[in-house]
């Protein structure tokens, strides 16, 4: 999967870097950020605090709101098991027809490593991203754009505020880097550990580096 | 006695900072070797998963070496996009998108949190958009204008009780609390979209996961659908970019709603 496929299946017209690193382009002109916003153990607190917890919310986020936004939850790791399991099957398959004596003892070492890494650091979670967005054509006018970004920002700012006043501070503005990351977790074998996404590369070069951490 | 052991060390460290050792480079380096030892220091650095013998030459499995590109390249196989009407296959990754037909009433604090504890895998997108209150003020106050006429009219007529009378009072009464509550900014009205997936590893469960989320769905309010033919709207729906591709009819709610289906809970 080529980054320019992934342009075309979601609409992306721009990733924005720079400047604008995080505020990325739709075919229609909208411009959009992500956030990711950490849960709380609500259902860890007392009826008191979960009251209030709600009141907060309503006052700070809800009544205040006056743009759209959307919210996705994502389950993490959902069948990582299962996943891994055919990681083994498929691809030590087409491994081992190859008969390179190397590439399987090199495949078959990687699986056991991580293996055993999953067992440690893959855990089932969800992940909750907010998106703000402004719709607004600015085609080939810089100032228009400029106008919009300025807007997006204030929108962000406005949402962090609100959710921290409401409790929840555990916030972060997605770069562009992390976003490609989670369009790449649709479309790509990963698993979710140590706070971010993983893809294969990842993964080979973390082997490794346990392999040099090793030798020293 | 030659130091075997740490002779392979030190060539092990040569050949991870050069990547490459040739194997003639030993017996230059130790001339004392006999071709027996060679062999075994031979056999001892193949033994290291990071190294490989090609002819004559030891080398460092590197980010660029055959072996890692042999595995990458099998990995990448392994990414193909397939479109189904029911479904999108993605690798190994089955995603099935909803069409929500029918929406609940009121949605408990933390019910999100049960959905994604109920191991459904299931992907949730909520559009949110905030309506103006100055246009809901303007239709309620239309509304309430009507039950006033509609009282003076009995009041011409004579009629002060009864029970018509006391359903148009009730009315009245509901309508200007309502605009008191919009106009004072402590009731908001939201539109709201609900996009569902789900997302599985193989067909048969998937079908599972499926009749699992709907059953689940439907005993909150949901009456979903599966999204025939609009498997890649769903998908760019619930990926966050803020764009909705499916816009059925929205559920309308008020902040108490919002407030009480509040999803970010651990």
């Amino acid at each position: 999967m080529t980054k320019k496929s992934e342009q075309v299946i979601f609409n992306i017209k721009d990733k924005g870097k720079g400047e604008i690193d995080g505020i990325w382009t739709l075919t229609d002109n909208s411009i959009f950020a992500v956030l990711d916003v950490a849960p709380i153990p609500f259902f860890d607190l007392k009826e008191e605090k979960q009251n209030e917890l709600k009141r907060k919310i309503n006052e700070e986020l809800w009544i205040k709101l006056d743009f759209p936004i959307e919210i996705v939850i994502r389950p993490v790791n959902c069948a990582a098991d299962k996943k891994m399991a055919i990681l083994e099957t498929v691809l030590g398959y087409n491994i081992e027809k190859t008969n390179k004596t190397k590439l399987i003892q090199y495949f078959r070492s990687f699986m056991n490593w991580f293996k055993e890494y999953a067992a440690k650091n893959v855990k089932e979670a969800n992940k909750y991203y907010i998106v703000v967005n402004y719709n607004s054509p600015y085609d080939a006018v810089q100032k228009d754009k400029n106008v919009a970004v300025s807007i997006l920002r204030s929108r962000i700012n406005f949402l962090i505020k609100s959710l921290k006043a409401s409790g929840i501070t555990e916030i972060k503005i997605m770069s562009t880097f992390d976003i490609e990351q989670i369009y790449d977790s649709f479309l790509k074998f990963h698993v979710y550990s140590e706070n971010k996404y993983m893809f294969p590369d990842d993964w080979i070069n973390l082997f490794k580096k346990r392999g040099e951490n090793e030798r020293h | 006695m030659k130091d075997i052991e740490g002779i392979t060390e030190q060539l092990k460290r040569e050949i991870h900072e050069k990547a490459i050792l040739y194997i003639s480079e030993i017996t230059a380096k130790y001339p004392g070797l006999s071709k027996k030892e060679i062999d075994a220091i031979i056999g001892k650095l193949e033994a290291d998963i990071s190294i490989a013998k090609e002819g004559d030459v030891l080398t460092l499995l590197t980010l660029k070496s055959s072996t890692e590109q042999d595995i990458y390249s099998h990995i990448i196989d392994m990414e193909n996009i397939e479109m189904h009407p029911d479904r999108i296959k993605i690798g190994n990754t089955l995603y099935r998108g909803f069409i929500v037909v029918a929406n609940p009433q009121k949605i408990g604090f933390g019910v999100f949190h049960q959905l994604l504890k109920s191991k459904n895998n299931m992907i949730i997108a909520m559009h949110v958009s905030p309506e103006s209150s100055i246009n809901i003020v303007h239709h309620l106050r239309s509304e309430l204008s009507t039950v006033e006429s509609k009282l003076n009219y009995f009041a011409l007529q004579g009629k002060i009780v009864g029970r018509d009378v006391d359903e148009l009072r009730d009315s009245q009464k509901f309508q200007k609390d309502k605009i008191e509550k919009f106009s004072n900014g402590t009731l908001k009205v939201f539109k709201l979209h609900f996009t569902f997936a789900v997302e599985e590893t193989n067909e048969d469960d998937l079908d599972f996961t499926t009749n699992k989320a709907v059953a689940f769905l439907k005993k909150i309010g949901f009456v979903v659908k599966m999204a025939i033919n609009y498997q890649k709207d769903v998908l760019k729906t619930i990926v966050p970019s803020g764009a909705n591709f499916l816009r059925r009819r929205p559920i309308i709610v008020t902040n108490n709603f919002m407030s009480d289906s509040f999803p970010f809970v651990k």
